[in-house]
């Protein structure tokens, strides 16, 4: 079957007059509209995508859907939530926060009274070579969130905002911004979810500000259907003392696409990056990082593991960038793979890129199966073989769970994950 | 031999000595005790030579020599030596490949002709025996893999083969266990001689049992606060460090 | 301890150290019939006529030749340098006085005294007694020593011109048979224009007597040189091979454009090692030798092993992935290499492993030393099949800075398809330590010394792959390299 490349039908769906909004915004919509027409989507021939093929993905029809009520049930939450369907802000499932210094609404609504905040950072932290999912994110996305946070200000309460996708064939563009100026701190856990087997391209970007000192942790739990197209991709920059971590978990979806890039523009900034995949069926997972040490005395520090079952894949590109004279750099990254059936498969590309000469930087790649010994000693304490590999899967996992800050995060995670590859075994962590 | 007069010196720009006098003749063996952060480790490094460690005022005059007009390297030909706190470790450079080094590298600057490698090869076989050095210890990277220990008897090995004027042992006793202290201390009171002086940094007492000084001088903030004989270390370990801080308030 | 102040002092230090010459950067004047510059259907058909090459050898030229006109200059590697005009080289060059490989009294004593000032004599009584050398200068194999000793072993080591002839059945089987015409640019302007190269055969069963060795000298100017090396190694068969490289100093770019072809048939292993030092460029990035070479062997029985090892020194340019193809059980692909790079040069090199077999296994040193403005890239790709169960590979790149303003970049890529590959990738990028420097001048070397031995301990564990008197002969290199860059 030839399938038909379906991408224009994307864009008949848009037009940039559609959004009544300040100028500057739609004269960014406009160029970023012209510069995807320029690059188009990528395909396999990009070295940036040549182990994810868009194939399946291009072939569909996929259509913006209209606002509807929400269609699932969300279990409860503890947390301040926002709640995106299909892309559109639904006010009646979402809370607010009472906080002075912090500001979070949808985008919408920040455009209508934080006008002159979003003008000064909205787009600002994209890159020059930004691929078309993110062009065509600026050019269309419907709405998102915004959460600004003033200076000296920690938010007290942990910020959780849900995007469904619930509509079949839909397509969604979301845009979010956390800005969080000197000396502040916030937790923002993004959840992506969608109704089983709905097909839906999902496609998000957030940009994050660091200001002076600031605190920024930010989550991204990506458990969207198992027939559905995720592209993500959340751009920082960092200013001087700056400490942003990004912890990303993609638990399914069909096609996963991660692109971190975080600018350390102030000294002493540091820039963690946290990374799990669980793979199973066909799901396929790419994950590209970037940091960019662009001045002296900054450290970053990844961390990422995949675990693949079935067919599925893993792509990693981890690249760490030291420009000249950003001296002292101290940058260390680690992706470690484990295969867990004969038609799973890993692709790794640890890169390092260094103009400067005083520096500390590594990688480290692996890819391979559970340790040997580790299973025999299990297994001589009586544990059964299947227990004891599920065990040490699950143990694998849960060192970089571990680097979570926020404990019911964690907790949740744990349980998701035992869950995933401990069906039974719970109670034995 | 040494002679130290009012020295400040400070450690990328931190100032850390405040006004050091010392005189140390040959055959002689000091040793500075003080406090964690008073300066002691400091004192070796800036005798040495180490970058980053500079005299902001006073002189240190050996032999007649004024040192800071001197690399590293130069002193160390000179006759200084010193035994590190944590030497370093260097991949894929054999301990008998670099003491070779160091050794020609001395008998240049000496204008002497380069030892033969029969001769080498008898000396540090002669000198692996006083630290109780296996041999094949000798053909393995410079304090690669080391244990605490080994690492400091191949520290006292290199001063057995440089043949130092003056030696300086940095905190030699922390990391040994009483065993590995014994061999440290016997392989360094067997190079006590009437020529060759030696400075003992130590935080404790115990190293000066095995290796018994002439002079002990307290640090504290940079500065010598009392200088005595051994009974003062003994007298230290006795009243602490407390004591010391008592002193200062006086003084 | 580590801080800035005391890098910047020493810096400033380590740039005060003497500037490095190029001691093998001489010309030698010899008459030469030179081909004017261009490349056509042409020019191929009469560097093929030159050769009085068979009729198969012209068309494979041909085929390369055509393929070679639709290809593009690859632009994905890390280097950065004008475009090639590949019409202003000339791609044929020989000495007038045409040698006759059989005896050194006819070969212009100008050659010979060319190889004696570059330290490879070609008197065999003066040579290194268990080397065999194969000289090729400029476009042609000038003197082959130790033939007849290698014959009664069974071993065929003669200019790869010769062999066309005389063992015509073996070229063909073999040649193109690791490296096909259309692999890369290079590879086919290399397949259309070859002029010469080395040709090895190893009988079943035969341990090399000798190791062999090829000295490539470019001396004429605007001249590429484009030489082709095939080496098989047949069941139970071991060699080891060793290629030297150096050319004049000249302020023009000069092109190098060579294919390597190794065959390790069952139970053979061929060890093949690279001293590459052509010429720079001075310290400003003028002149030097663009370096790009295809290099690849192929493990086509069980238990074979081949083993790359690598000083690159030389060159303006290098942009060279000496691989290995598993494709046997049990076979064993090892790259070791270090590569300098100081002043302006610039190099991506690195590695492929294929593993198709079961049970193959694979191992990567690599040692970058970048100085000045120099910028060095290890690019390597490790890629297990889906029928290779049991596949090994471990990866170690260490990269040394000296200087900042130079790069160090690492690109690995690893792709996995069966489960039960272990693999292992580590690589690692800093400076020359301070503790480390410190501590031997403390012991008495002075800066110089002891940033030779550091460096040099370094690279230990690529220079013990190399054969003795090279391994020795690479470390004087590597100092000589890197005297001016030392900080």
């Amino acid at each position: 079957m030839i399938a038909i490349d379906q991408t224009q039908s994307w864009l008949d769906q848009h037009s940039l007059t559609q959004f009544s909004e300040p100028a500057w915004l739609s004269a960014q919509r406009a160029q970023a509209l012209s510069r995807f027409e320029k690059i188009g989507l990528p395909g396999v021939r990009d070295e940036q995508w040549r182990y994810t093929n868009l194939r399946k993905l291009k072939s569909q029809a996929l259509s913006v859907s209209s606002p509807a009520n929400l269609g699932i049930e969300l279990s409860s939450s503890n947390f301040v939530r926002l709640v995106f369907v299909d892309g559109h802000f639904d006010a009646d499932h979402s809370s607010s926060i009472d906080q002075s210094g912090v500001h979070l609404s949808s985008l919408k609504h920040a455009l209508d009274n934080q006008a002159d905040l979003l003008e000064t950072h909205f787009g600002a932290s994209l890159p020059q070579d930004a691929h078309g999912f993110t062009e065509l994110n600026t050019a269309f996305s419907q709405d998102g969130f915004v959460l600004h946070v003033a200076k000296n200000t920690a938010v007290d309460q942990i910020i959780e905002v849900v995007f469904v996708s619930q509509s079949k064939q839909s397509l969604s563009h979301t845009r979010n911004l956390i800005i969080a100026e000197a000396n502040s701190q916030c937790t923002v856990v993004e959840r992506h979810i969608g109704v089983p087997d709905a097909v839906y391209l999902s496609n998000t970007v957030t940009e994050v500000i660091a200001g002076d000192n600031a605190i920024v942790d930010h989550y991204k739990i990506q458990q969207e259907s198992d027939e559905a197209f995720h592209m993500g991709a959340a751009f920082v920059k960092q200013a001087n003392g700056s400490q942003v971590s990004n912890h990303n978990v993609a638990l399914s979806g069909l096609v996963t696409r991660n692109d971190i890039v975080s600018d350390l523009l102030g000294g002493g900034a540091h820039m963690e990056m946290n990374g799990l995949v669980l793979g199973q069926g066909r799901q396929h997972i790419d994950n590209h990082t970037q940091v960019n040490h662009l001045v002296a005395n900054c450290t970053s520090d990844e961390y990422y593991k995949s675990i693949l079952d079935d067919q599925s894949r893993s792509v990693f590109r981890g690249r760490i960038i030291v420009a000249q004279d950003a001296q002292q750099t101290n940058a260390d990254q680690q992706n470690n793979n484990l295969l867990l059936s004969d038609k799973a498969e890993a692709d790794t590309k640890p890169q390092l890129e260094i103009y400067a000469d005083d520096v500390k930087c590594s990688h480290g790649a692996t890819v391979g199966q559970l340790d040997q010994t580790s299973l025999f000693y299990l297994k001589s304490r009586g544990i059964n073989a299947g227990s004891a590999r599920a065990l040490l899967t699950f143990a694998f996992a849960n060192e970089v769970i571990d680097r979570i800050k926020v404990d019911s995060i964690k907790n949740e995670l744990t349980q998701l994950i035992a869950g995933e590859l401990l069906s039974g075994l719970e109670d034995l962590v | 031999m040494l002679e130290i007069k009012n020295l400040h010196a400070s450690v990328f720009d931190t100032p850390i000595l405040k006004g050091i006098n010392l005189s140390v003749n040959a055959g002689e063996v000091h040793a500075i005790m003080g406090p964690n952060g008073s300066g002691k480790s400091t004192l070796s490094n800036v005798i040495a030579g180490r970058d980053g460690y500079d005299i902001t005022e006073g002189s240190i005059d050996y032999l007649g020599k004024d040192l800071s007009e001197l690399e590293a390297d130069e002193r160390a030909c000179e006759g200084i030596f010193l035994a590190f706190q944590y030497p370093v470790e260097i991949p894929g450079v054999s301990n008998m490949a670099m003491l070779k080094a160091a050794i020609n590298s001395m008998r240049k600057y000496r204008g002497e002709d380069e030892i033969s490698a029969g001769d080498f090869l008898k000396l540090i076989r002669e000198k692996a025996a006083l630290v109780e050095m296996k041999q094949e210890f000798l053909k393995r990277s410079v304090n690669e893999g080391f244990s605490g220990g080994e690492k400091k008897r191949n520290e006292i090995l290199q001063m057995a083969m440089l043949e130092p004027k003056l030696a300086l042992l940095d905190e030699t006793d922390s990391g040994l266990d009483i065993d590995a202290l014994k061999i440290v201390s016997d392989g360094v009171n067997a190079l006590r001689a009437p020529d060759r002086a030696m400075v003992v940094v130590t935080h404790y007492q115990r190293l000066l049992d095995h290796i018994v000084p002439d002079y002990v001088h307290v640090l504290a903030d940079g500065k010598i606060v009392k200088s005595g004989d051994k009974s003062l270390a003994l007298e230290l370990e006795e009243k602490g460090y407390n004591w010391i801080e008592g002193l200062q308030k006086a003084s | 301890m580590t801080d800035a102040l005391a890098v910047q002092e020493q810096n400033k230090d380590l740039k005060e150290l003497v500037k490095r010459e190029y001691k093998e950067g001489f010309v030698t004047e010899i008459e030469s019939e030179t081909f004017e510059p261009g490349l056509s259907e042409d020019v191929v058909r009469r560097i093929s006529a030159k050769k009085n090459e068979p009729e198969f050898m012209l068309e494979y030229r041909l085929k390369a030749f055509r393929v070679w006109q639709k290809m593009k200059e690859p632009d994905w590697a890390h280097i950065d340098y004008p475009k090639i005009d590949f019409q202003d080289i000339a791609y044929y060059s020989e000495p007038k006085q045409k040698p006759k490989l059989d005896s050194l009294d006819e070969v212009d004593p100008k050659l010979l005294e060319t190889y004696e000032r570059l330290g490879i004599p070609l008197e065999e009584q003066k040579m290194l007694a268990n080397v065999a050398v194969d000289a090729v200068f400029d476009s042609v194999s000038v003197r082959t020593t130790f033939r007849e000793t290698l014959s009664e072993a069974g071993v065929i080591f003669m200019p790869i011109s010769e062999a066309v002839q005389e063992h015509p059945e073996l070229v063909k089987q073999y040649l193109s048979s690791v490296v096909p015409v259309q692999d890369n640019y290079y590879a086919a302007l290399n397949s259309a224009v070859f002029s010469d190269g080395s040709f090895v055969y190893i009988p079943k069963g035969v341990r090399c007597p000798m190791e062999l060795s090829t000295y490539f000298r470019i001396n004429e100017m605007n001249t590429g040189q484009f030489e082709r090396t095939l080496i098989i190694a047949d069941e139970g068969s071991y060699v080891s091979y060793l290629e030297g490289c150096t050319a004049p100093q000249r302020d023009e770019n000069q092109l190098h454009a060579a294919v390597v072809e190794l065959v390790a048939h069952k139970d053979a292993e061929i060890k093949y090692s690279t001293v590459q030092n052509w010429y720079p460029g001075d310290e400003n990035g003028k002149g030097g030798i663009y370096n790009f070479v295809t290099k690849r062997g192929i493990c086509k029985g069980d238990h074979a092993k081949i083993s790359w090892t690598q000083v690159e020194t030389g060159s303006a340019i290098t942009w060279k992935y000496p691989s290995v193809v598993l494709q046997g059980d049990n076979s064993v692909g090892e790259f070791y290499s270090v590569a300098l790079t100081h002043n302006k040069q610039q190099a991506d090199t690195g590695t492929k492993m294929i593993h198709m077999g079961k049970n193959t296994s694979s191992t990567i040193i690599s040692k970058g030393i970048s100085a000045g403005h120099g910028q060095n890239a290890y690019r390597g790709l490790v890629k297990i099949m889906k029928g290779a169960d049991n596949a090994r590979n471990f990866s170690q790149c260490d990269s040394l800075l000296m200087g900042d303003r130079c790069g160090a970049h690492t690109y690995p890529y690893v792709e996995v398809q069966n489960p039960s590959a272990n693999l292992e990738h580590e690589a690692t990028t800093s400076k020359i330590s301070e503790d480390q420097l410190f501590y031997l001048m403390q012991r008495g070397l002075n800066e110089e010394a002891a940033v030779s031995m550091i460096v040099n301990g370094f690279c230990k564990e690529v220079f013990r792959e190399l054969p003795m008197e090279f391994a020795v002969e690479a470390q004087k290199l590597l100092d000589i390299s890197l005297e001016g860059a030392v900080g």
